[in-house]
């Protein structure tokens, strides 16, 4: 599969729960003041990536062609269409 | 005699049976019936195959020749006609073919729908069951049986579809495959949807219009098929099983836009009931309309009413999403502030407690030294001394506290407060 946006498409549901687990983190007492930082930071890099993937501007639309081991995928409307 | 009694009144019904027995001419009928098959165009076998046939005068026909002659008579008097009844014994051979009556309170109609026709059957009527069937009245001349070949079947209002999804519900329903418990929630954000529809139709158009806007950063996947038809619910059932063995998706969404009844029928089809089923992601229904109610949706994990509502109910608004990160954000910013503002104020709470510990340490010393002080300074024999008293001690330094302790002539020491003044023993006490 192509491109470097799957896999950031893949984990931004992850991400997006790991955001709210630790905004929920942070806002309990009682955090060693290191420890809040640790997830602050990892929250901005999560926020940064999850706004990333939303910036993504056109959905990419494919057909599943073949069965089996021929299985594949092609762009759609194919392009010489 | 009983034997000729008997035979005499045999003889007797035989003569006026013959003279009651109009005279018919073989050749003639078998003119007409020609006559009247060229008139409606058809062929074979032809007036002269008619003639052929046909007994000479005082002969009888053959079986095989009036059943022939018959079925000809039948079929070329009437068209092809609507008939209504109630249907009983319908069996399906296994050859495909059906067999069934009509009837209502006084007659049967034989009925046989072949088996082309029997395949698009959306499932056999029920016994007692009120039809209304088109076909072309025949003779079937190996039994000499009128019979009815039916080409169309239906049952009164939506009898036969109604039937159909109710049996195969029913079925479903039995094996628990449309139990509520069974249906799995949907993804929040999946990356990649699945498409099972027609790759030309209105469904598809207007899925990638809704996740486009909601979702761009999404992939659609679609595996295309015929949607309506002969053959569209296999197609269907087949494109399902291909997207769940490539696992390339996390929601899969099956329908298309609306049509008629018969147009919907593939998605109340068993094959694709069973292939959504068997899907390792949550399938989302979305067929025709909102009024529109399939199969499909009794075991897709969420029914939509529209293929646009299903691609609305699989992704989530890029707008949402914002102000939901947004939000955690604010929530994360607020919440390392407060942390700060805690660990500054710790901070300054700890240097008060330390400053305070180390003055309240010193003071307690200095106390306790003074009054460590005071009492040395009780206890000092010096202090005694000062009062006149003097101490008498030995050249080693030992105090003399008894008269035994001084011999006779033993230089010793008197201690004064601010001085010693050395002394000898001038006589030796005496007990």
């Amino acid at each position: 599969m192509n491109s470097a946006r799957e896999p950031s498409a893949a984990s931004f549901e992850a991400a997006l729960g790991r955001l709210q687990q630790i905004a929920a983190t942070l806002e309990q007492e009682g955090l060693e003041l290191h420890e809040a930082l640790a997830l602050f930071e990892e929250g901005v890099a999560l926020l940064r990536q999850a706004e990333q993937v939303l910036g993504a501007s056109e959905l990419r639309v494919r057909q599943l062609l073949g069965e089996g081991e021929a299985a594949r995928l092609e762009p759609f409307p194919p392009a010489d269409a | 005699m009983t034997w000729d009694l008997f035979s005499a009144a045999a003889a007797e019904r035989e003569a006026a049976a013959r003279r009651a027995r109009p005279a018919v001419d073989n050749e003639a009928l078998a003119r007409a019936v020609a006559a009247a098959q060229a008139e409606r165009g058809a062929g074979a076998p032809g007036a002269t195959a008619w003639l052929a046939a046909a007994p000479a005068r005082g002969e009888g026909w053959s079986v095989s020749a009036l059943n022939a002659l018959a079925r000809e008579v039948v079929e070329g008097v009437l068209p092809p006609v609507w008939v209504v009844g109630e249907v009983t014994n319908f069996t399906r051979a296994r050859s495909g073919h059906c067999y069934f009556s009509l009837r209502d309170r006084s007659a049967q109609l034989r009925c046989v729908m072949w088996r082309d026709e029997a395949r698009r059957l959306p499932t056999a009527p029920a016994e007692g069951m009120e039809v209304r069937a088109l076909g072309r009245l025949t003779i079937y001349e190996a039994r000499g049986e009128f019979q009815l070949v039916v080409s169309e079947l239906e049952g009164r209002g939506e009898g036969l579809w109604k039937l159909a999804f109710e049996r195969l519900r029913a079925q479903l329903d039995a094996e628990g495959l449309t139990a509520p418990e069974r249906k799995r929630a949907l993804p929040r954000c999946p990356a990649r949807i699945g498409v099972v529809t027609s790759a030309d139709g209105a469904a598809l158009r207007d899925i990638v219009s809704v996740i486009g806007r909601r979702a761009p950063w999404a992939e659609l996947v679609l595996s295309g098929c015929r949607v309506q038809g002969d053959g569209a619910a296999a197609e269907i059932a087949a494109a399902i099983g291909r997207l769940s063995a490539a696992g390339l998706v996390e929601v899969l969404i099956v329908g298309r836009g609306g049509g008629s009844r018969e147009d919907l029928w593939a998605f109340n089809d068993e094959a694709v009931a069973r292939a959504i089923c068997a899907s390792p992601v949550p399938v989302v229904s979305a067929v025709g309309h909102e009024t529109d109610f399939t199969i499909t949706d009794l075991v897709a994990d969420l029914r939509a009413p529209t293929p646009s509502a299903a691609a609305e109910a699989v992704v989530p608004d890029a707008a949402a999403l914002r102000r939901e990160l947004l939000g955690y954000g604010q929530r994360m910013g607020l919440a390392m502030q407060q942390a700060l503002a805690g660990a500054r104020a710790e901070h300054a709470d700890a240097s008060a407690v330390l400053a305070g510990a180390l003055q309240r340490g010193l003071r307690a010393r200095r106390e306790r030294l003074a009054a460590a002080a005071a009492r040395l300074q009780a206890l000092s024999p010096l202090a005694v001394l000062a009062r006149g008293y003097a101490v008498a001690l030995g050249a080693d330094g030992a105090v003399l506290r008894r008269p035994a302790d001084f011999g006779a002539r033993m230089p010793f020491t008197l201690r004064l407060a601010d001085g010693s003044v050395p002394c000898r023993v001038e006589e030796a006490f005496e007990a």
